[in-house]
């Protein structure tokens, strides 16, 4: 699994590359902090690459949305695969982030 | 891709995240070579990762050492996982599903994998105790309507 970040005016748009599983998340979770010292607030997560996620994966992300939620800060999720799509829906997940069909257009409506 | 051959994976490890980790990426690996298609390939991976994780975090009483196994058969129509582990009694079956209704703040971080892995195969799950071992038995139909997942 790779991470890596881009700026798009105050929104940063971070791509994971590969599996979000019980061994790669707490590389995420880590990052997810390392932003949030950074000032970080307004969080895009670009999953067009992203090829599987399990629990451990989904629990990194309502951390992060919970920990963002508390500065107030937001995160939202882009550009999912048919399989990591339709784990996120069946976990209500979709309640929780916003989902946007591409990283431009969860840019855009951060912004 | 129809599947023809009748393959199989077939494992023991121990009660060990590292082991774990290996085990779910040769998993991986062997979904991919005997081209199960997408979405079979992913569940089998999700479900191994998902039930596994479980039993080694939840299932032991004790600090000790502990066996489980894990057997894998594909004969075109389904993939069938078994899983075999000596921890107390627990049917995943009967664990309650997560309260989905509840803001963000108020949302356990736990408690997704199983129900997860339930949904995706429909409930096609089974699960006897014996002799001290839990044994899940767990199928997924092997579509064959679609491609199988590049690497």
């Amino acid at each position: 699994m790779e991470l890596s970040e881009s700026l798009s005016g105050k929104v940063l748009v971070l791509s994971i590359d590969g599996k979000l599983d019980g061994n790669t998340c707490p590389r995420l979770d880590a990052k997810i902090l390392e932003l949030m010292d950074r000032k970080v607030r307004s969080i895009v997560v670009d999953c067009s690459r992203l090829t599987y996620v399990s629990s451990a994966g989904l629990r990194v992300l309502l951390q992060a949305a919970k920990r963002l939620k508390a500065v107030g800060g937001t995160i939202c999720l882009s550009s999912f695969q048919d399989q990591v799509r339709e784990v996120f829906e069946l976990s209500g997940f979709e309640a929780i982030f916003k989902v946007y069909d591409t990283s431009d257009a969860a840019v855009a409506g951060m912004s | 891709m129809q599947q023809t051959m009748r393959s199989a994976f077939r494992r023991t490890i121990r009660n060990d995240a590292a082991e774990l980790q290996t085990l779910c990426e040769d998993v991986c690996t062997f979904v991919e070579e005997i081209s199960v298609p997408c979405k079979p390939a992913y569940v089998v991976c999700l479900a191994v990762e998902e039930m596994m994780t479980n039993v080694i975090k939840y299932s032991y009483d004790d600090a000790g050492v502990h066996d489980i196994h894990l057997d894998i058969t594909c004969d075109g129509q389904h993939a069938t996982i078994r899983l075999q582990d000596d921890g107390h009694e627990f049917n995943p079956l009967l664990a309650p599903p997560p309260n989905k209704d509840l803001p963000v703040e108020e949302r356990p971080v736990g408690g997704l994998g199983i129900y997860l892995v339930r949904k995706m195969v429909n409930d096609d799950m089974t699960y006897q105790r014996e002799d001290g071992w839990n044994i899940l038995t767990i199928r997924i139909p092997l579509q064959d309507d679609e491609e199988p997942c590049g690497p």
